[in-house]
């Protein structure tokens, strides 16, 4: 089976032992697990007030592997956003932004982000939305940030109700209470879990609005490509889910 | 690869009890190499701290299982420390009778309280491993009935012919992996939450592989999420045939 994944960072998350790959050693884990195209940010961008150093640098590293998708991560309380933005797309061929709103501290119903979302839909430009890291009741002591609100989602998914947007990082409730309020919002599947979770999800939710999603390298890359794999779903679904609704959505 | 859960909730809150869903368990599991199965019971269905009758009720819903699926399920029997010796026996015996192969504790109480006393002293003379609900709770007020990993092993400790399985490694975490150094007889399990990477890792390099057990917690977790996280964890594939299969088999004596 292969995948396309949403969700994969580079770099070094600093509150656990987890193996520190280059660029090179990311794709091969990667291709490893059937894992054929990934959009993949940079972690440092979530720790530092402004990630354009961080991004270019990855940009720039992608460029030699083609199955890595760079996905600049936007710091909407940074000022000059939008000419960074701009400057990556002289670069490569930008396919989606990421937002981590709760790490930059910025709201998605701020006026930034309604210039943003006029700004992507416009150029074609996808986003992505990462509502969380790491499971909040199990984080370091040190850093301690909450995973952005549905209230808050709900807000913005209904203010741009034509503006599809892929959340990375939803539990399963979470899914289960923004889906019908939202049909503009995607997920992926990182965080969501229960026994025969797809065949309870697609009660509610359609199956072209599931992702893969890896979380890698946070989460153990196999446990979710196995997730999927022996999920007891329909074939076309799963490939759908798998990596169909990403090469239609980000136009891969 | 061949594979023993030892922490599973089959059924769960009421769901789950019917013939046909259990059927389709089993199938599904063993499409997984799933061969046997813990069954720790319906744990929160009356909440907490359950009663006597109560207990009954959700241990005979294990009993069935293990009816109609003999060679898949294995029965634990949940128990409440904290109603006293006479009916922690009497139901301990009941479902020793009925083939059960361990003890269940939940959210009753905390490991280390007294009451734990002659629940563990049964547990002893029956030869049964207890398998214990562990939380990091340390300078949390859920700590009263929740076990911080300090209080399971504060139990293995002081009962030291007894086998302590301390349940979720990924709630626990390094903490708990720490504290259960040195400690021949507790057993770790690999259960609930997301499988965050190195962690398995990590109490493989401090504990050893001997005493780690695969455990999935369904219906809370996928099946495929909890298997893929060791099968895919940076560990040598001895120690990943050994914390699926062969630790549990020798700790349930299933040869």
């Amino acid at each position: 089976m292969t995948f396309i994944d949403t969700n994969v960072s580079y770099g070094h998350w600093p509150f656990a032992r987890q193996p520190k790959r280059s660029v090179k050693q990311l794709e091969s884990h990667l291709q490893k697990h059937g894992i054929q195209q990934a959009l993949v940010s940079h972690l440092e961008t979530l720790f530092v007030p402004d990630p354009n150093p961080t991004n270019r640098e990855l940009i720039h590293a992608c460029k030699r592997y083609e199955n890595l998708i760079p996905v600049p991560v936007i710091n909407l309380a940074m000022p000059d956003w939008l000419r960074n933005l701009e400057a990556y797309r002289n670069l490569t061929n930008i396919k989606a932004v990421k937002l981590y709103p709760n790490f930059h501290n910025f709201s998605l119903n701020s006026t930034r982000c309604r210039e943003l979302t006029q700004y992507l839909s416009e150029s074609g430009i996808r986003l992505i939305i990462n509502i969380r890291m790491v499971d909040e009741r199990h984080q370091y002591h040190g850093l301690k940030i909450k995973g952005v609100s549905t209230k808050q989602l709900l807000t913005y998914a209904n203010r741009f109700p034509d503006f599809k947007f892929l959340c990375t990082g939803l539990f399963r409730p979470e899914i289960l209470e923004l889906a019908e309020k939202c049909p503009n919002l995607l997920t992926d599947l990182s965080f969501a879990d229960w026994h025969d979770l797809i065949n309870g999800l697609l009660e509610t939710v359609s199956p072209d609005r599931l992702f893969f999603g890896s979380h890698t390298p946070l989460m153990v890359t196999k446990a979710n490509t196995y997730k999927l794999e022996v999920a007891d779903i329909p074939k076309a679904t799963k490939r759908k889910i798998a990596s169909g609704n990403a090469k239609a959505f980000f136009r891969l | 690869m061949r594979i023993i859960d030892i922490h599973a909730h089959p059924i769960f809150f009421g769901s789950g009890k019917s013939r046909p869903e259990v059927d389709q368990l089993v199938r599904y599991s063993r499409s997984l190499g799933i061969e046997k199965m813990v069954c720790l019971g319906d744990v929160l269905v009356h909440g907490p701290s359950p009663t006597a009758k109560q207990l009954r009720s959700i241990n005979d819903q294990t009993r069935q299982l293990l009816t109609w699926h003999p060679d898949f399920f294995i029965g634990f029997c949940y128990l409440n420390p904290t109603l006293g010796e006479k009916p922690i026996r009497s139901e301990l015996d009941r479902c020793v009778e009925a083939g059960f192969r361990g003890i269940k504790l939940e959210i009753a109480n905390n490991a280390r309280d007294p009451v734990m006393r002659p629940l563990m002293k049964a547990a002893e003379q029956s030869s049964l491993p207890v398998l214990q609900h562990t939380w990091d709770t340390l300078n949390k007020p859920m700590r009263k009935t929740h076990s911080d990993p300090k209080d399971t092993c504060l139990l293995a400790k002081r009962f030291p012919s007894v086998t302590v399985i301390m349940a979720h490694l990924y709630g626990f975490g390094i903490r708990g992996i720490l504290e259960a150094q040195d400690l021949p007889n507790l057993y770790i399990d690999t259960s609930s939450c997301l499988p965050f990477a190195g962690l398995l890792e990590y109490a493989v390099e401090k504990l050893g592989p001997e005493r780690i057990l695969y455990g999935s917690d369904i219906p809370i977790r996928e099946l495929g999420q909890c298997i893929g996280r060791v099968t895919g964890a940076d560990i040598d594939e001895d120690a990943k045939k050994r914390i699926l299969y062969s630790n549990s088999n020798t700790l349930l004596n299933l040869d």
